[in-house]
């Protein structure tokens, strides 16, 4: 969706060789993703930001040990989760970074916005409930795939499990989110 | 056999919907709502990438106190939040000290060798580097120590009874206004990571950045935290609303309960037992104070009443049906209480009544 792996690791290169430009084109291109990735577990959009934020300037500044191959879909991301925990964890009492939460609550304009009839909204009411009753991992699964429309592999990097884990829990959220929604 | 074909018909129903309904304008949703913020946020990041080179060309990490600093600052204050959950107890608590007794109507600053010494209205209080304070021109050394190092750190206190308003010139350059009817306790000299004070009642502060100590600002409901440079906190302890209004820069409030919201210029942020807002306000009226002005937008009279009450420190009695009652406009508070209300009662539908010193406000018949 947003960035094509090949280019992404020329301009990863590029950067860590010191073009100036390169830490912008990585940014442009990763900036809403990261940012609506992050307000998922975190409601404080400036927290968000300050985060996106510091997480450049550390890049910036680490440039020199940096690894020369990253994905950059996973490796932002993951960064960006680590930070948030870090200055969340700060306050609240949280055993690991697997207790965040991950809320994919749509604002309500979102509903009126994007539904052209009532039936449809109707139906969008009862995908968000299916989606409120699936655990915080489910639900950053299955964004993770059809949003932000990450492959397995990177899905399982970011969630620390392997391929084959990764694959069956995406499979395994749809089902029980069919369920659900045809319960109702 | 009829069950799988339902589920079979169900789950292609249901992923029919998904990717062709719902999931491209979730997408198109996320794409709107999220590029909010790009080109500022990448304005700060390149701010912090400069201060960095400039810190690294440097070896001072001390003196740089460029606008750049700010991102700095931030991270700073994120990293000492982490580090203070842990030393939290070693700190004295600021709220736990006494309030002397024989404090009446004059404003009062309590030294550190608990002695009482009175300050003019409206002057100001400076401090040095070594703990000295100068008051009403008058220099005044730290108390002599035979004490050892292990001491515990000496505080002062000012205390400005209704009526009064007094400046305060920290040691670091940072200065605060004292509203009437507030005390506000600190530290004679500041902690080597961290800048402490403690505030029950109003007062504007403008602090001085400094990358290598937060300052804090507590009261009984939350803390402060700044990141950036200067603001307004009202938090009586006999209100049950209290509030901060930044004018520029960055704060991090936390409430009581440990819930943490950052300020952005022009945010107020209002704090009522435990729940809280933040909204857009013009902000000259929250500190106009300062100046000796009240500026008010649909003020509701009770706050307006309490406010003069506190700042003139005379009492004032109102109907409790006006008190909601919006008013707007400009009071000079260098004019007399009297005149202050009697303006007031020009444009609004009140009677006002003088009876052995208290001023009654009625509603008009």
């Amino acid at each position: 969706m947003y960035n094509n792996a090949q280019t992404d690791l020329e301009i990863w290169q590029s950067f860590l060789e010191g073009n100036e430009h390169a830490l912008e084109e990585i940014y442009r291109g990763q900036y809403s993703r990261l940012y609506a990735y992050g307000i998922k577990f975190v409601a404080d959009k400036e927290l968000v930001k300050d985060c996106i934020q510091d997480l450049f300037v550390k890049l910036h500044c680490n440039r020199k040990q940096l690894r020369e191959t990253v994905n950059l879909n996973t490796y932002l991301i993951r960064a960006l989760k680590n930070k948030l925990y870090d200055s969340l964890s700060a306050h609240i009492d949280m055993q690991d970074i697997d207790a965040l939460p991950f809320d994919l609550k749509a604002e309500d304009s979102f509903f009126t916005l994007f539904s052209e009839n009532d039936e449809d909204l109707l139906q969008k009411h009862k995908l968000q409930k299916a989606l409120e009753k699936i655990s915080p991992r489910q639900r950053e699964s299955i964004y993770l795939r059809f949003i932000q429309e990450l492959d397995y592999e990177e899905i399982g990097t970011i969630l620390e499990i392997n391929y084959q884990s990764a694959k069956n829990l995406v499979s395994r959220t749809l089902i029980k989110l069919r369920e659900i929604y045809f319960e109702s | 056999m009829y069950k799988r074909s339902i589920d079979n018909k169900n789950k292609k129903e249901f992923f029919a919907k998904l990717t062709e309904h719902w999931l491209p304008s979730i997408k198109q949703y996320e794409k709107n709502t999220y590029c909010e913020g790009e080109n500022e946020v990448w304005e700060q990041i390149q701010k912090g990438i400069r201060a960095n080179k400039q810190r690294k060309n440097r070896h001072i990490v001390y003196f740089i106190i460029s606008s750049a600093a700010c991102v700095l600052l931030l991270f700073g204050g994120i990293y000492a939040l982490i580090n203070e959950a842990g030393s939290n107890k070693e700190t004295i608590e600021l709220a736990n000290i006494p309030i002397p007794d024989g404090v009446k109507d004059e404003i009062t600053l309590v030294t550190s060798s608990h002695k009482n010494l009175n300050v003019e209205d409206n002057s100001n209080v400076t401090y040095d580097k070594d703990g000295s304070v100068t008051v009403n021109s008058r220099k005044i050394s730290p108390a002599k120590s035979g004490k050892t190092k292990n001491e515990e750190i000496a505080y002062n206190q000012i205390i400005v009874p209704p009526g009064k308003r007094t400046n305060v010139f920290f040691a670091d350059g940072t200065r605060i206004y004292v509203n009437a009817g507030t005390r506000v306790v600190y530290p004679t000299v500041f902690a080597k990571d961290k800048r402490e004070i403690y505030v029950d009642g109003e007062i504007f502060l403008e602090v001085k950045k400094d990358i290598s100590r937060p300052f804090i600002v507590k009261t009984d409901n939350m803390n402060v935290r700044v990141l950036g440079t200067s603001f307004n906190v009202c938090s009586y302890k006999q209100d049950k609303e209290s509030s901060v209004v930044l004018v520029s820069g960055k704060v991090e409030v936390q409430t009581k309960s440990k819930q943490k919201v950052y300020l952005s210029p022009d945010d107020m942020f209002k704090l009522n037992a435990s729940e809280f807002s933040t909204r857009k306000v013009d902000v000259y009226n929250y500190i106009s104070w300062k100046d000796g002005v009240m500026k008010l937008d649909a003020e509701p009279l009770d706050k307006v009443l309490i406010k003069l009450s506190r700042y003139y420190g005379q009492e004032i009695l109102f109907d409790k049906s006006l008190a909601s009652m919006p008013i707007s406009g400009k009071l000079d508070l260098r004019d007399n209480l009297d005149e202050v209300i009697d303006i007031i009662a020009e444009t609004a539908p009140i009677t006002v009544i003088q009876k052995y010193n208290t001023i009654y406000v009625k509603g008009k018949k």
